[in-house]
């Protein structure tokens, strides 16, 4: 049931993506603002594992990335140990964190609306927490050590273009493991969990344990994530890790991509984010604070007038271009 | 009751908040016959499937499957060991083709081919072989229907729970659902509990028939003799069938 | 010792009166619509602003500067639920999107017409301090707990009471029952939104008695009406008092005997605790 025609669209997207900073003839400025957008499409495309295809709305996204950000930012700290090896050690434990809370809440039928409530507070209990435990956190920003003879150990690079790459990586790991789950057994539990609990539910599907591995799957990825995001500030700091607004626009971005496809929450990172970025550069020192509204406009009209998501225009373009070279139709997507 | 029942209930209560929706109901169910399940609007009758099929804890009794004791096992399992239920208000899985929505059901206990293979013989058993890549949202009441049955059939159960199956259809669809469960029953050799509010239905499926009235079993025997039943028809007194 | 409790508590209380009207408009747009309203803490700031605007431009008292505010707030919120909450009912997800997307236009239009700088209004006619003990409790507090407390009767009383607010507890009750009995439910729906936002000013206005406004302000109160809304119960008005009650106090204890910074922590706490293991709410009945 795997649609192999996606395989070679994807290579040709990711040499694309990966060829960016040749195009902007190595502005740093550019690579930059090509980073934060993989940086959102990361984070986003795992959100989608739990939010898109398993169908729960978890706005917690940044209290896993946090978590990660502070174990690989105090390891570097305390033990000098890479973060290569801290975003390891912080994928685990915010999975496993991530996981005694899940056991709990799916255990007591937290759902819906309430799961996405309480993942909510659950950053902000967090950011609490590491403002106030002084010996991990702190209300002062906590940099990283850096160094110039061995920038790849501390990952603390002089240009943009690594930070690129590595989280270009990030995204194509994170990517196959959609695309790999979206077809696959598990991914066939979670998809029908999320469009009808009982109805899965009564033909054999474990939703709890489901729930639990789309949970588990995330918020691996976004912990891991989090020591590169660390890195990537150069610092840890509670309100920057771990960030409520950060988390809703996560789960924004997934729901304006088209639920339950695997490029649709790519695709709205790539478009919002550089529309944001782009707008808060043009007009953020014109008019203070008008990028939100223009970014906040943006996602009301596409949920009103393109409710399917941004993805269904990507896959109504796909399926004209097949028409039109007199192939017979695609199979139907889930949007 | 018989050794034969392929189903107990034994002495299920259930309450939200201060009604008392379940209270004390003792059913059987003997395996390879159909059996119908009646009573007015609010009477507990989907609350009863929803204890039996796990969607619900009862606050007393036990409910005991192939000899199994089933109390508060979650649904899941409970499918697992052979119990399939279909849904009064049909819950479709909206962006899943027909044949999509049948593999969920065989997710459990085959794969690959032999999972194709039972989905095909599902898909052809119910003549929805046009439908098979349309998606659920495409699909009329009806469709929705018969889906939702044989996707409980994909599970490949032993017991069967139709929740009204006959809601909404009209004669035609009706005689058509009638044929269909009766031979699921007969040739599946699958035990079926049907609840249901049209009356036909139940005197040309049933071979014995509970009647719940305000959470108690009040009467049980066959079709014909319940519909003569004193209590049963002052039960059903104003009730419009 | 005993001393330095009882006036934290008392104090708790006051202000858990004063949460109870701030969350009042989420619970009545929950309680009906079923739909969380994720900018519930942006319209209570925008609110906020506008009694300031509304004091400055026009020297009327705070105390009477949500009349203006209030036929505007209830006409966006008919507007909001027209134009875009009615298209998408039924996909709650991107309701909730929607909502996001408006939560930050306000805070957008708040920083640009309002700029950075948190925005402070004179005393209104109440002033002076109440004294308790040691404790002392402006009257403008007292006074906002009070009118809280009036304004959650009224509303108390409309829902249960009037033709119109029945409707509305018909349709959050089942949307196919309320149709049967000739109950137009958009136009509910469409009333109970404007209401939700209409019921905003009033705190807003009386909480610019003794507090400041600023671009940030969304964020207390947004997440603090959640919390309140979690442990009332599916928007039970009558379970709003005891819930903002026990977040005012507990909070109040928090930061006098832990740490100031730590004042949301028990809120959210006891809200993820709530939600895990009442989902129903802990006043919740049904
Ligand atoms: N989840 C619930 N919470 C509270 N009360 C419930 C719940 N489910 C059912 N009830 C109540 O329990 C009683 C029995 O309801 P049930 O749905 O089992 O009736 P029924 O016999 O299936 O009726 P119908 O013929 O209308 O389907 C009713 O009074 C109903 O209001
Ligand atoms: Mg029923």
């Amino acid at each position: 049931m795997k649609p192999r025609q996606f395989v070679p669209a994807f290579i040709v997207f990711v040499l694309i993506i990966a060829l960016i900073p040749v195009f902007v003839g190595f502005n740093e400025y550019f690579i930059l603002l090509a980073t934060v957008v993989l940086i959102y499409g990361v984070i986003t495309t795992a959100w989608n594992v739990m939010g898109g295809i398993a169908g729960q709305l978890d706005l917690g996204a940044t209290a896993y990335l946090g978590i990660g950000a502070y174990v690989a930012g105090n390891m570097l700290i305390w033990w000098n140990i890479t973060p290569w090896i801290g975003m390891f050690v912080g994928a685990i434990i915010a999975a496993g964190f991530a996981s005694a809370i899940g056991y709990v809440m799916f255990r007591y039928g937290v759902k819906e609306i309430w799961y996405a409530l309480s993942t909510l507070g659950l950053v902000e209990v967090l950011r609490v927490i590491f403002m106030l435990w002084k010996e991990v956190g702190g209300p002062l920003e906590k940099y990283l050590p850096r160094s110039k003879t061995d920038p790849f150990y501390y990952m603390s690079f002089g240009s943009y273009i690594p930070y690129f790459y590595i989280a270009l990586i990030f995204l194509l790991i994170t990517f196959l493991v959609n695309y790999r789950l979206r077809y696959s057994k598990i991914g066939y539990s979670m998809l029908a969990l999320g469009s009808n609990e009982d109805a899965a539910e009564s033909l054999g599907i474990d939703t709890r344990r489901t729930k639990l591995k789309g949970l588990f799957i995330y918020s691996f990825i976004v912990g891991a994530f989090g020591g590169f995001y660390a890195c990537f500030c150069s610092f840890i700091h509670p309100n920057t890790d771990f960030n409520m607004n950060f988390a809703l626009e996560i789960a924004v971005l997934g729901i304006v991509g088209g639920l339950g496809t695997y490029y649709g929450p790519l695709l709205a990172a790539s478009i919002l984010v550089s529309l944001k970025e782009y707008l808060r550069a043009v007009f953020g020192t014109i008019v203070l604070g008008i990028y939100p509204a223009i970014f906040g406009l943006a996602i009301i009209l596409i949920i009103l007038f393109k409710p399917e998501g941004l993805s269904s225009i990507l896959k109504n373009v796909y399926i004209k271009l097949r028409k039109g070279g007199g192939t017979k139709h695609g199979r139907q997507q889930h949007s | 009751m018989g050794g034969n029942n392929i189903l107990e209930t034994k002495e299920i209560v259930k309450r939200f908040g201060g009604i008392v929706a379940l209270n004390n109901v003792n059913i059987g169910i003997e395996k390879g016959r159909i059996t119908g399940l009646i009573g007015p609007n609010g009477a507990g009758k989907t609350t009863l499937l929803n204890v039996i099929s796990g969607f619900l804890k009862p606050d007393h009794g036990k409910v005991i499957f192939k000899g199994k004791d089933i109390t508060g096992l979650l649904p899941h399992k409970i499918c697992e060991l052979g119990l399939a239920r279909t849904f009064q208000i049909v819950k479709p899985f909206l962006n899943f083709t027909v044949e999509e929505s049948l593999l969920i059901g065989t997710l459990k206990k085959r794969s690959g081919r032999e999972a194709q293979e039972l989905i095909n013989n599902v898909l052809e058993y119910f003549e929805l072989d046009e439908l098979r890549s349309k998606l659920c949202r495409e699909l009329n009441v009806t469709q929705l229907k018969e889906l939702e049955l044989a996707r409980a059939m994909a599970t490949e159960p032993e017991l069967l729970l139709l929740d009204e199956p006959g809601a909404g259809l009209n004669p035609k669809e009706t005689s058509r659902f009638m044929r269909m469960i009766r031979d699921i029953n007969r040739k599946k050799k699958i035990t079926i509990l049907i609840v249901e509010h049209v009356m036909p239905i139940i005197m040309g499926l049933c071979e014995t028939v509970y009647v719940l009235h305000y959470g108690e079993i009040i009467a049980r025997g066959t079709p014909r003799c319940i519909s003569k039943n004193e209590q049963v028809i002052n039960a059903y007194l104003g009730e419009k069938w | 010792m005993l001393d330095v409790v009882a006036q934290s508590v008392i104090s708790g209380l006051i202000n858990g009166l004063i949460y109870a009207m701030v969350a009042l408009g989420l619970s009545v747009i929950y309680g009906v619509m079923d739909l969380i309203n994720f900018a519930h803490g942006e319209f209570v700031m925008l609110a906020m602003y506008f009694t300031f605007w509304i004091v400055s431009f026009s020297g009327l008292d705070q105390t009477v500067a949500f009349l203006p505010a209030l036929p505007i707030f209830f006409l966006v919120g008919v507007l909001i639920y027209y134009g875009m909450l009615n298209r998408t009912m039924g996909t709650p997800l991107s309701q909730i999107a929607l909502m996001l997307g408006v939560a930050m236009v306000i805070r957008s239009f708040v920083q640009i017409a309002g700029g950075t700088a948190p925005k402070g209004l004179p005393p209104s006619f109440i002033f002076g301090v109440l004294n308790i003990g040691s404790l002392a409790i402006s009257y403008s507090r007292v006074a906002t707990a009070v009118v809280s407390l009036v304004l959650l009767i009224i509303v108390h009383l409309f829902l249960t009471k009037t033709y119109t607010g029945l409707s509305m507890l018909a349709a959050s009750d089942d949307r196919t029952a309320a149709y049967l009995m000739g109950i137009n439910v958009k136009r509910i729906y469409a009333l109970a939104f404007g209401l939700g936002l209409a019921l905003v000013t009033i705190p807003a206005a009386f909480l610019m008695t003794y507090q400041h406004a600023d671009p940030s302000s969304y964020l207390r109160f947004g997440l603090l009406s959640w919390c309140i809304v979690a442990l009332a119960g599916l928007g039970r008005i009558s379970g709003i008092i005891p819930a903002a009650i026990i977040v005012g106090i507990a909070e109040s204890l928090v930061v006098t005997f832990v740490a100031p910074e730590a004042h949301s922590l028990p809120i959210y706490l006891l809200f993820i605790l709530v939600i895990w293991l009442k989902p129903k709410g802990l006043f919740g009945r049904k």
